[in-house]
């Protein structure tokens, strides 16, 4: 399995022309998060009341902001922060989602009932309110804002991984793990959390998305990530004010960086699964 | 090798209503004998192959398996008991039993790694045995299951059931979901098997003909209960209950068939029955009131030693 992992790589993302576009540029993105700092042709902080508001130019590629930084060097070294948080709030959501949600769909009962009932509450609000109300009340910090991408997304893996783990409860390959010798632990990460994994992973190719909108939408509205942090919601949130001047570019350009993440991430979707489904090989 | 004794299984339905899936089941198991337990659906054969594979657990009873009652050991226990590699099962769905992230090298490994210890290249030889045992050609091992022909499945399912070097190897329909042509073959497998490695076999099906080929005993169930049992020649030859013979006479011969007697009326309900009628009175030609007064014992039901039938009119005073 692991000897035809590259190799299957490989043929998901050939046969899938969506999902290569999609690999193309998340592997962008994750080299510009890599070597955005140093790819930076200018100090992403140093202001300069001289430089204020320059459109695109040889010398500023994307223009400049209101204090004279430069917006290329700011939208590139923003990558590692965006792109960190949301990464790091999907793994969260999906680690706690297939924990809850595995233990919920196998042990069912009491088990069941409760984290379903936290699912229905979570569910009942509004993401971005909950998101908004979480980050408002633990204060403005980025464990703050992965944490409150995290819960908000929380209730959809688990609802997957519950699902998938309560139709296979019967199954025939779960009895024959258990006359293998597995107990109730073995069943559970062996045999039936792994054949959760596909639909999850669909689940993340969306969410990644929905994260770094999240993260973007809480800096907008001045409740993420704080100025002069350079990060593509702030500085959407900054140069929003600037388009009915005619200064189009200070919004523009982070804008840009942020739909392509979102569409990237979104074209992965089903290769993702494919990737982790043995069923899709041949 | 293997002694049931009194062995009943209940379901709670709620509402009091009780389905009793299993009644007073007693048979006794001789090391390398194969015996055949038949009946129509919902009759309790799964049940008891489930109990007896220590898969679920009895409501009462015992199961005595080499002296020890394991029926006594909850199942959910007994996965990790020494004897769980003495007892395998054969699934009936070759394809549900396999889990489809599993290569069938890797499903046969399972059993042996948890249950064996093997790692390494005792591990692949020993998965290279079972695959040759059960005529699986070794290019097929790195294969998934969905890359598997039905037999091919079937034959994985036999190999990682005795790979763990079973003693009592429970077989429940296993050849039900093959096509006709496969079957004949994966028969013939399974009866080979037998004999090269002394296996005992409890065999569960419902089609009599595989029954009467591959067991020397056979055991009828109706209802969860034990309508008849006996040596193999003894009741389809000579069947003492009304069940058996309906059975016997629904087998396809090929000659034109007249005298069919095929039960007629609705078999009772398994929910709430009543424990002083006979269960297949409602549906039997010959039953009498007695029939709906009082169970009948497991009486003497040819010359044959050892053949038994449950039915009054076995009684020496009708």
């Amino acid at each position: 399995m692991s000897l035809s992992f590259s190799a299957n790589a490989w043929h998901v993302l050939r046969g899938n022309p969506a999902t290569l576009a999609g690999a193309l540029i998340c592997g962008g993105f994750a080299l510009l998060a890599v070597v955005g700092p140093w790819l930076a042709p200018y100090d992403p902080m140093a202001t300069s009341a001289a430089l204020s508001l320059r459109p695109p130019s040889a010398a500023h590629w994307f223009g400049t902001d209101q204090v004279g930084r430069d917006m290329l060097s700011r939208v590139l070294v923003a990558t590692r922060l965006d792109l960190g948080i949301a990464i790091s709030a999907t793994l969260l959501s999906f680690t706690l989602g297939l924990v809850l949600g595995g233990a919920a769909g196998w042990l069912g009962g009491w088990v069941d009932r409760a984290v379903g009932r936290v699912n229905d509450t979570l569910m009942a609000f509004p993401l971005f309110v909950l998101a908004m109300g979480i980050v408002a009340a633990l204060g403005n910090s980025i464990t703050n804002i992965i944490w409150a991408t995290a819960v908000v997304n929380l209730p959809f893996y688990a609802r997957v991984a519950r699902a998938e783990v309560n139709v296979r409860r019967e199954a025939g390959f779960v009895e024959a793990a258990r006359l293998a010798g597995n107990g109730s632990a073995g069943v559970l990460f062996r045999h039936l959390i792994p054949n959760a994994l596909p639909p999850m992973m669909v689940q993340v190719s969306l969410n990644l998305g929905f994260a770094i909108l999240n993260a973007a939408s809480l800096s907008f509205i001045g409740l993420g990530v704080r100025p002069p942090t350079p990060e593509w919601g702030i500085m959407v949130s900054e140069g929003a004010a600037l388009v009915l001047s005619g200064q189009w570019w200070a919004a523009l350009f982070p804008g840009l960086a942020l739909m392509l993440a979102v569409f990237g991430f979104n074209l992965l979707g089903d290769g993702l699964r494919d990737l982790v489904d043995p069923r899709r090989r041949t | 090798m293997l002694q049931v004794a009194g062995l009943g299984k209940r379901f709670a339905l709620g509402h009091g209503a009780t389905l009793h899936a299993l009644a007073d089941v007693g048979f006794n198991v001789q090391p390398g004998e194969a015996l055949g337990i038949v009946g129509e659906s919902g009759c309790g054969k799964t049940t008891l192959s489930r109990i007896i594979a220590r898969l679920a657990d009895a409501s009462d009873g015992s199961v005595q398996f080499d002296g020890t009652n394991i029926a006594a050991i909850p199942a959910a226990r007994f996965a990790r008991d020494p004897r769980r590699s003495a007892i395998q099962l054969v699934f009936q769905d070759a394809t549900d039993s396999l889990n489809p992230r599993f290569t069938a090298a890797q499903a046969i490994a399972e059993p042996l790694r948890r249950l064996r210890g093997l790692r390494g290249a005792a591990l692949a030889a020993r998965v290279a045995e079972c695959a040759a045992l059960t005529g699986l050609p070794g290019e097929l091992l790195s294969r998934y299951p969905h890359q598997l022909s039905g037999g091919q499945k079937a034959r994985v399912g036999i190999a990682r059931a005795i790979a763990p070097e079973p003693r009592l190897l429970v077989l429940d329909e296993p050849t039900s979901a093959l096509d006709v042509s496969v079957q004949a073959v994966v028969l013939q497998l399974l009866a080979e098997l037998r004999t090269r490695l002394g296996l005992t076999y409890l065999f569960v099906s419902h089609d009599l003909n595989v029954v009467r080929l591959l067991c020397d005993r056979v055991m009828v169930m109706y209802l969860g209960r034990i309508a008849e049992i006996g040596r193999a020649n003894a009741v389809f030859d000579h069947p003492a209950h009304p069940y058996t013979r309906a059975l016997a006479a629904a087998i396809p011969t090929g000659e034109a068939q007249r005298n069919r007697a095929l039960p007629e009326g609705e078999p009772m309900s398994p929910v709430n029955p009543d424990p002083h009628t006979c269960r297949f009175a409602s549906r039997c030609a010959q039953a009498m009131p007695r029939c709906r007064e009082a169970y009948p014992p497991l009486l003497p039901g040819s010359a044959a030693p050892g053949h038994l039938a449950a039915c009054h009119l076995l009684a020496p005073t009708g």
